[in-house]
C-alpha cells in the first residue's frame, strides 16, 4: 500500500499542498482531479522524491519513502511519468525505454527483450527506432509511460499521460493502462479528462489550493458542492 | 494489442556492425603492415600524435560525449600522466612503468575528490565546466611554482631505453602502443554503449531528471565517468611523456591540450566510439599543414594567422557537421532507418 500522510509543501510563504493524505492499493486505480495550480504534479513530485515535502510523510507498504532520493525511491517500486515529457531526445523510442528496462534487466539482451514488449504494449513497437526528438506529443506521452513501465514498478504515477489526445485515443489508452493494471500494478492519475477519470477511477480524490476537498468515487466526487464550487465557482453551483 | 512481432536483432559484443566490423580490422591491419615501411619519420610522428590525440578526446569523450558534463579542466590529469615520467625518471625509479599506475592512482584520486566535491554540490553545466578549468588552472600555477616540478621551465629528462621503461630508439613501438589503444579504446567505447553504465549516462547526458525517475543515481554515475575518464587521459600523458622526454606546464598542463582533447570529440562526434579517433587525426593533420603553410611563408611558429585559420576550420566543420563528422553519420543513419520504417507502415 502507498500512503501520504498529511503532506505539506510550501515554497517560502506559498502552501503548494497543505496537509494532504491518502492511501492507494495496488488492486487500485485512483485519480486526482483538480483545477489547475491545484498542487497535483507538486504531490506526484513528493512521492516520488523529486520534491521533499516540508511536512509528512509518504510510506510503500510500511516503509518510509521521504527523504529518499528520486532514484531510490525508483527503486522502491514508484515509478512516474512527467506532465512535461522528459524524452532522451537522441535515443531512438528503443533506446528510451531500454534505460527504464535496464533498472531490472541484468544483460542487454534483456533489456532489449524488456523494452521491445513494453513498447508493443503501449503501442509505440512500430515506431522503436525513430528518435524521440522526431516523435509527436502524444507518442512521448505513451513513451514516458513505456519508460516508466519498463522499471517493472509498483506503482505508476501518470501525470495527465492523456492530453492532447482526441476522445478515442484517450479510450485506447485507457484500455491499455487497465490491462497493465490487472497485472497487478498500482495506479495514481493525474488527469483532466472527466470521461477517463470516471472510466478508470475506483476513487477519486479533488485536490483545489493544495488542500484535499473531496475524495470518493468519482460519482459522488464530482456532484460533491466543494467540487463544483472549485471547478466553476460559486456563482454556477 | 497486436502479437508481440520482434525483428531479429543481434544482441553480440558490437551489436550488427555488418560490414563495418571488417572495414575496422581491415584499416587496423593495412596501417599496422605499411606504416613501417612506407612513412618517412616525420609522418609516422604525426601519426603518432593523432592517435594519441584521438585517445585522449575519446578518454575525453566518456565525461564530455556520452555523459554529457563539460570538463574543461582535464590537461591535469594529463599532465598528471606525464609528470608522473618525469619525477620518476629524475627520482630514478626502475623500471619507469612504474609511473604509469603511479599516475593513474593520483589522477583517480583527483578526480574522485573533484568529482565529489563538483557533483556533490550539483555543479551543472557551465559551473561544471568552469570549476573543472579553474581547478586545471590551479594545478598549473602551482606546478610553474614548484622547484621540483621544474618550474615554468619544465623537466627533461635523459633517454633510458627498455620495453619495461616504455622508452624505444625509433617511434615506431609507439605507433603499435597507440594502435593497439585506439583499437581497445573503440572497442570499449561500443561496449560502454550498450552496458546499464552506458545507457545511463547517456540518459543523464539528455535529461537528467527524467535518467533519475528511471532509478538511474545521476550523480553516483557522473563520478564514475569522470574518474574513469581522468585515470584514462593520464595514461595518455604517461605515454606522450616518454615520446617527447620533456614535460612542460606550458604544454602538458595547459587548456590548449584540454581544448585538443574537446575539438577531437566535437569535430569527430561527440558521444560515439569512433568519433573522437577520427577527430584527433583532422586535428593534428590542420595543425600541421598550417605549421607547414605558416614555413613557406617565412614563420616557423604556430602563428597568429595559422591559428585564425585553425579556429576558422573548425567553425565551418561544425556548421557543416553540428554532432560531428561520425555523430552525424549515425543520425542520418537513424533517420534512414525510421524514414524506412515509416513508409512500411503507411502501406500496411
Amino acid at each position: 500500500m502507498l500512503q501520504a500522510r498529511d503532506i505539506e509543501v510550501r515554497f517560502g510563504g506559498l502552501v503548494a499542498v497543505d496537509g494532504v493524505g491518502f492511501d492507494v492499493e495496488r488492486n487500485q486505480i485512483v485519480s486526482i482531479i483538480g483545477p489547475n495550480g491545484a498542487g497535483k504534479t507538486t504531490l506526484f513530485a513528493v512521492l516520488a522524491g523529486f520534491q521533499r515535502p516540508t511536512r509528512g510523510t509518504v510510506t510503500l507498504d510500511g516503509e518510509t519513502l521521504t527523504g529518499l532520493p528520486a532514484h531510490q525511491v525508483a527503486h522502491k517500486g514508484i515509478a512516474r511519468t512527467f506532465q512535461i515529457v522528459r524524452p532522451f531526445r537522441d535515443l531512438s523510442a528503443l533506446d528510451n525505454v531500454i534505460v527504464g528496462a535496464y533498472a531490472k534487466a541484468r544483460s542487454y539482451r534483456a533489456a532489449v527483450d524488456e523494452a521491445s514488449a513494453v513498447l508493443n504494449e503501449v503501442g509505440l513497437y512500430a515506431k522503436r527506432d525513430f528518435l524521440a526528438a522526431y516523435l509527436t506529443l502524444p507518442d512521448l506521452k505513451l513513451l514516458e509511460v513505456a519508460k516508466a513501465l519498463a522499471t517493472r514498478p509498483k506503482y505508476l504515477l501518470l501525470d495527465e499521460v492523456m492530453s492532447g489526445l482526441n476522445l478515442k485515443e484517450q479510450h485506447d489508452v485507457a484500455k491499455m493502462l487497465e490491462t497493465i493494471h490487472s497485472r497487478g500494478t498500482g495506479i495514481l492519475l493525474v488527469e483532466h479528462s472527466l470521461a477517463i477519470v470516471q472510466r478508470m477511477s475506483d476513487r477519486v480524490i479533488c485536490l483545489d489550493s493544495g488542500r484535499k476537498i473531496a475524495e470518493g468515487t468519482a460519482e459522488a466526487v464530482m456532484n460533491s458542492e466543494a467540487v463544483q464550487v472549485a471547478y466553476m465557482g460559486v456563482d454556477h453551483v | 494489442m497486436t502479437a508481440l512481432q520482434l525483428a531479429p536483432r543481434r544482441y553480440g559484443l558490437l551489436g550488427s556492425p555488418g560490414k563495418a566490423i571488417w572495414i575496422g580490422v581491415a584499416v587496423v591491419l593495412a596501417a599496422a603492415l605499411l606504416v613501417p615501411a612506407q612513412l618517412n619519420p616525420y609522418y609516422l610522428r604525426v601519426l603518432i600524435i593523432g592517435l594519441l590525440y584521438g585517445y585522449v578526446s575519446a578518454c575525453w569523450n566518456i565525461i564530455g560525449g556520452y555523459a554529457g558534463q563539460m570538463s574543461l579542466g582535464h590537461s591535469m590529469f594529463f599532465g598528471i600522466g606525464s609528470y608522473a615520467v618525469a619525477v620518476s625518471a629524475r627520482q630514478g625509479w626502475d623500471p619507469l612503468v612504474l609511473a604509469l599506475p603511479a599516475g593513474i592512482v593520483v589522477s583517480g584520486m583527483l578526480a574522485w575528490f573533484v568529482a565529489s566535491i563538483c557533483f556533490r554540490y550539483s555543479l551543472k553545466g557551465i559551473y561544471f565546466a568552469v570549476g573543472t578549468l579553474l581547478l586545471a588552472e590551479i594545478v598549473q600555477i602551482a606546478v610553474v611554482n614548484s622547484e621540483f616540478l621544474g618550474r615554468s621551465q619544465g623537466l627533461q629528462f635523459p633517454p633510458r631505453l627498455g620495453i619495461l621503461n616504455v622508452q624505444f630508439e625509433t617511434d615506431l613501438p609507439y605507433f603499435y602502443i597507440f594502435l593497439a589503444l585506439a583499437v581497445l579504446m573503440i572497442l570499449g567505447s561500443l561496449w560502454l554503449e550498450r552496458t546499464k553504465l552506458g545507457y545511463d549516462l547517456v540518459a543523464l547526458r539528455e535529461q537528467e531528471e527524467g535518467a533519475q525517475a528511471l532509478g538511474v543515481d545521476t550523480n553516483r554515475i557522473k563520478r564514475i565517468a569522470f574518474v574513469l575518464s581522468a585515470m584514462l587521459t593520464a595514461v595518455g600523458g604517461f605515454l606522450y611523456a616518454s615520446l617527447i622526454k620533456f614535460v612542460e606546464p606550458g604544454y602538458d598542463l595547459s587548456i590548449s591540450i584540454t581544448l585538443i582533447m574537446i575539438m577531437g570529440a566535437v569535430v569527430g562526434g561527440r558521444g560515439t566510439a569512433l568519433g573522437p579517433f577520427l577527430g584527433g587525426l583532422v586535428v593534428v593533420l590542420v595543425q600541421e599543414a598550417l605549421a607547414t603553410a605558416g614555413s613557406w611563408i617565412g614563420t616557423t611558429s604556430f602563428s597568429a594567422l595559422a591559428q585564425m585559420t585553425y579556429g576558422l576550420f573548425f567553425v565551418v566543420t561544425l556548421l557543416l557537421f553540428p554532432r560531428g563528422v561520425v555523430g552525424e553519420w549515425v543520425r542520418r543513419r537513424a533517420d534512414k532507418r525510421a524514414r524506412l520504417l515509416g513508409a512500411v507502415e503507411q502501406q500496411a
